[in-house]
């Protein structure tokens, strides 16, 4: 059974989802939620597949929030996006936190469904039995519906695989043999077991000719080792060993192909998708030898509504092939496919959702300059003449004598010692101990409150909020009309910046953290500062123009307030 | 007469500033300092390097977040020192001002400016 979550604030919408995205699918249950914390809780408590969220969303989780939160509790669902503020902004935003699947309202319900069943698809394989069906047969399917997919089969001590790369037969193995010949071995058995996996990595090419002139020169050889088995009188079931189709009729599978065009040439897997089967097949192509034991039923299904169509039109019809198997690569699997198809324990599942991390385009690259001049210090200073070894500084006053404790720009006179967490740093607070849960529920409602006050007082002020030094997590934002960024995106990208500000501060003490972190940019600048005895830091971005002082000084006091707020 | 060093433009600027710890000239790609002044007590090349990650995590986010714009200077206030940095313009390198928590950050940031023209003319002439 598959589930889907759909989160929206607009009931209307979700009843009408709930009816008729996928009616007639008994092995898919559609959940609906009105709100990002209803839609939280059923990702904690369901195995959800497939996670179908609004951004914009009141209450305290929003769109972009839930998402996030997904990867943590439900890192198995993949997510769709829908939104009315179907901004190139929102789709960038979308896709740097590694969300692909995005659509926007209003939509046709089809198009939804194209989208979750293509989801669900990718998330499974199938397998049959060979001895019922033609391989010809799976591979031509597989060749029509532009599958990027890997077969195995076995037959009693002899193991094969055919690689199908957006509906081109790429590479095959049977025993030792590869390429062509080992497709022309396969399409020479007459029984043995099949698995589809769908998560793989493939990296070799080993067949360069078309899989119909594949499978020609198969059948070819097929008839012509059945004459010789004919000749030798030893076959005993002359339907079995009718393997692949006449030459006439690939010809006119062809021919429809052909014609249906653009849908026809449309990729089934994204280009997301592929690299995502790319990243996760190194430690999953290993697992995929135990398809000996699958019975499953699937394949069959396929071939049998192949088979029923092929009679009903006395022809192989390509279209209805190819709504036959879309139709069906949908249905459970089960047994090793299922094994094969799920996850490594303990890294993220699904990659093309969350990969925020490993997919971010990287703005500049570390340029390591081992040999090059100035590379360290030493090198430096070789130039100069200079010894390479730190000077003593000697601290002076530039007007003779001690200077006061600076009174003008008091913004960075430290609060009075509050107290920190005891023990280890502030970043490695035990949340499972820690009753960060309790805190948020006490604190939200009123650290509303502060925030408001804040951007009431600070003028220029574009968004403000708090989020969670441990995971970036947004807890409470505040947002002008002026605001240029999501405040969930904000708070994950800037938590690094806030982790690095701690190990930077460490170089003074080992045991020291940063406090507070100003970002002078052209037209902007950005404030943070932790949050005393939380584990949040509060992170506000303002126009360039604004009285930095007084923004310290409110920042500041609201930072005192938020405390008060978390520990009451 | 002979000329000004890097490393004396750093060491008059460390001289000027009460509560120096240290101040270097770091490269924001490499994270590795072109010169350094500073005290025994403070591990520099750290402090440079997690700097310089800083400063590439900035610009990243900013990046991400479809708001690229050039750092104009940063002020870290820690636990223990306070750190303040100007980027040289068309150019990778940032210079680092490290102090005690007594210094005051517009005193340190007037100085820098007064002496930033100067160091990066000095790594221009180094550079090229």
């Amino acid at each position: 059974m598959h589930q889907i979550l759909i989160v929206d604030e607009e009931e209307h919408l979700l009843w009408a989802l709930e009816k008729n995205l996928l009616p007639e699918r008994d092995d898919i249950k559609v959940m609906t939620a009105r709100g990002g914390d209803e839609g939280l809780r059923l990702l904690k408590e369901e195995a959800i597949d497939v996670l179908i969220c609004d951004i914009k969303m009141p209450g305290k989780v929003d769109g972009f929030q839930l998402i996030l939160r997904a990867k943590e509790v439900a890192p198995d669902a993949r997510v769709v996006i829908m939104t009315a503020f179907g901004t190139n902004r929102i789709q960038n935003l979308a896709e740097r936190i590694g969300i692909t699947h995005y659509i926007e309202k209003p939509f046709n319900i089809s198009e939804l469904r194209n989208v979750v069943l293509e989801l669900l698809n990718a998330k499974e394989g199938f397998q049959g039995v060979l001895s019922d069906l033609e391989l010809t047969d799976i591979i031509q399917m597989l060749c029509l519906a532009k599958r990027t997919a890997l077969l195995h089969l076995k037959h009693k001590e002899h193991r094969g695989k055919i690689v199908f790369e957006r509906g081109d037969v790429c590479h095959a193995e049977f025993d030792d043999v590869e390429g062509d010949e080992a497709v022309y071995k396969m399409l020479a058995l007459r029984q043995g077991d099949i698995y589809m996996q769908s998560d793989f990595f493939n990296t070799k090419r080993t067949i360069s000719i078309g899989w119909q002139d594949l499978l020609l020169e198969g059948v070819r050889r097929a008839d012509e080792g059945r004459v010789e088995d004919e000749d030798s009188s030893v076959i005993e079931d002359s339907d079995e060993i009718t393997l692949g189709m006449p030459p006439r009729l690939v010809s006119e599978v062809t021919d429809d192909y052909a014609e249906l065009g653009d849908e026809a040439s449309r990729p089934f897997f994204t280009d997301e998708e592929l690299a995502e089967i790319e990243s996760v097949g190194n430690e999953l192509t290993g697992t995929a030898n135990g398809f000996d034991r699958v019975k499953d039923s699937g394949l069959r299904n396929l071939i049998d509504l192949h088979d029923n169509a092929t009679r009903r039109s006395g022809e192989l019809n390509a279209e209805a092939v190819l709504a036959e198997v879309e139709a069906l690569e949908v249905s459970p699997a089960v047994g090793i496919g299922e094994e094969v198809s799920q996850p490594m324990p303990g890294r993220p599942t699904d990659s093309s959702d969350f990969p925020a991390q490993s997919r971010a385009p990287e703005l500049r690259r570390p340029m390591l300059r081992d040999s090059a001049p100035f590379a360290s210090p030493k090198s430096a200073s070789a130039l100069y003449d200079a010894p390479p070894k730190p000077a003593t500084v000697v601290a002076q006053d530039v007007s003779g004598g001690r200077l006061d404790p600076p009174r003008v720009p008091r913004s960075f006179e430290q609060p009075p010692a509050p107290k920190m967490p005891a023990g280890p740093a502030p970043t490695t607070l035990d949340r499972s101990n820690a009753p960060t849960m309790m805190l948020q529920a006490s604190g939200l409602l009123s650290s509303r409150n502060v925030l408001e006050d804040f951007a009431r007082e600070c003028q220029g002020l574009s968004v403000t909020g708090i989020f969670s030094f441990e995971d970036g997590l947004a807890l409470d934002f505040y947002t002008t009309p002026q605001a240029r960024y999501e405040p969930d995106v904000l708070a994950a990208f800037f938590r690094d910046v806030a982790a690095c500000a701690d190990k930077t501060a460490a170089s003074v003490h080992p045991n020291g953290w940063f406090n507070e972190l100003q970002i002078q940019f052209q037209g902007e600048l950005i404030l943070m500062r932790r949050v005393w005895n939380t584990p949040y830091v509060h992170i506000a971005a303002m126009d360039a123009h604004v009285r930095l002082g007084l923004a310290i000084v409110l920042m500041r006091r609201c930072g005192e307030r938020l405390s008060e707020c978390f520990n009451r | 007469m002979s000329e000004v060093t890097i490393f004396d433009l750093l060491k008059n600027v460390s001289a000027n500033i009460p509560g120096c710890l240290m101040t270097s000239i770091v490269d924001s790609e490499s994270g590795v300092s072109l010169a350094s002044v500073g005290s025994r007590d403070v591990l520099t090349e750290q402090a440079d390097a997690y700097h310089a990650e800083m400063y590439r995590l900035i610009s990243k986010s900013m990046h991400m977040l479809d708001a690229e714009q050039p750092i104009e200077g940063t002020v870290l206030v820690g636990d223990q020192a306070i750190f303040v940095s100007l980027p040289f313009s068309n150019s990778t390198y940032f210079w680092q001002v490290v102090t005690g928590l007594d210094t005051t950050v517009g005193f340190t940031q007037a100085l820098m400016r007064k002496y930033q023209g100067e160091i990066a003319s000095s790594i221009s002439h180094l550079l090229t």
